[in-house]
């Protein structure tokens, strides 16, 4: 998969990730959890909601017959909006745990 | 010449409404191959299933010597199919050259700036879709045709919401595109320049297909006048504005 491509689509990734952790965590600070040491299934919530929301932007953009024209699978479209989401989560987990 | 793409005996319902019967689509290199057909008629859905982009009820797909009866079109991309829906193509979310720039990386593909000169884009290749007019849109598209080279290029209505002579200019290119040995299939209404550009002419009618053959074949088949050319058939090469009937 080309570098542009993948950039373009893994910053949209980031963007998405770090709104919805702010959205989670503003949530969880709300309730009186702490947002760093959040439970194993809240971050894959956390992952996959990152991953709808790419998903719903692409379709928004009207942007998946283009994707499909570079012949890129859904699947590898899933896996470059969870990829920042996902290093976002550990190293969250790595400073929650430090503190 | 053998189609390099052919979707054969397609049949396709949405709910309780059966769109298309028994209705073929070929492709041949070489060719700028025509589909016709009133709106509602299945055009633009027998386009989305030959590309892959819809799935058929039934019917097969055909494409670089490989059958699937069903497959997507990153599937046939891949194989070097392009496919331009009736929508706009390029995503606002980046400019023309970061888009043609994509492509050209993925196929190792042509110069987008070479590309971009050959469609007199140049001075637009940093701006984004959205600031461009629709005849500029369609040229930026046909510039990512360029970048790809493809072997298979389905253009739906590539014609919309373009001035006349954007459309003639247009036709110039997919002709061109045709005449590099490119497999080229276009819908839209542009009666008189797609007549006059095509190699082969089809039909979509009531749920199927049918292979007018030339564009003067075409132009002779009684009920095709009757049905779908209506008044422009009797009309031929009539000129459509006539300035000596101008009154001051």
């Amino acid at each position: 998969m080309p570098l542009l491509l993948a950039r373009a689509y893994v910053s949209r990734g980031a963007r998405l990730w770090l709104i919805t952790r702010a959205l989670v965590s503003g949530a969880f600070l709300y309730l009186g959890t702490n947002p760093l040491r959040l439970s194993a299934v809240a971050v894959v919530g956390i992952v996959v909601l990152s991953v709808v929301l790419g998903f719903v932007e692409t379709y928004g953009r009207r942007e998946r017959v283009f994707l499909a024209n570079l012949a890129l699978r859904p699947i590898f479209l899933s896996a470059l909006f969870a990829a920042p989401a996902m290093i976002g989560e550990v190293a969250l987990r790595v400073v929650g745990a430090a503190l | 010449m053998q189609p390099i793409l052919a979707a054969e005996c397609v049949v396709k319902s949405f709910g309780q409404c059966r769109v298309l019967t028994s209705a073929t689509l070929r492709a041949v290199p070489g060719e700028l191959r025509v589909f016709f057909g009133r709106n509602g008629s299945g055009k633009s859905t027998l386009l989305k299933i030959a590309a892959g982009w819809l799935s058929p009820d039934s019917g097969a797909i055909h494409f670089a010597g490989r059958v699937y009866l069903s497959v997507r079109l990153a599937e046939l991309a891949a194989a070097g199919l392009f496919y331009l829906p009736d929508h706009d193509f390029l995503s606002g979310a980046f400019t023309i050259r970061r888009q043609l720039e994509m492509i050209r990386a993925q196929f190792d593909g042509g110069d987008v700036v070479e590309a971009a000169d050959q469609l007199e884009i140049s001075t637009h290749l940093d701006k984004r879709p959205f600031e461009l007019s629709g005849g500029e849109r369609r040229r930026a598209e046909l510039a990512a045709v360029l970048v790809r080279q493809p072997l298979c290029l389905l253009a739906d209505e590539p014609y919309r919401g373009i001035a006349p002579k954007d459309a003639e200019d247009l036709t110039r290119i997919f002709s061109g595109f045709a005449t590099s040995g490119m497999a080229v299939v276009l819908t839209g209404h542009e009666v008189p320049t797609l007549l006059d550009a095509a190699d082969h002419v089809s039909w979509c009618t009531s749920g199927t297909t049918y292979e007018l053959g030339s564009p003067a074949s075409a132009r002779l088949n009684p009920t095709f006048r009757q049905e779908y050319l209506g008044e422009w058939s009797h009309q031929d090469h009539m000129p459509l504005f006539d300035s000596s009937r101008l009154t001051r």
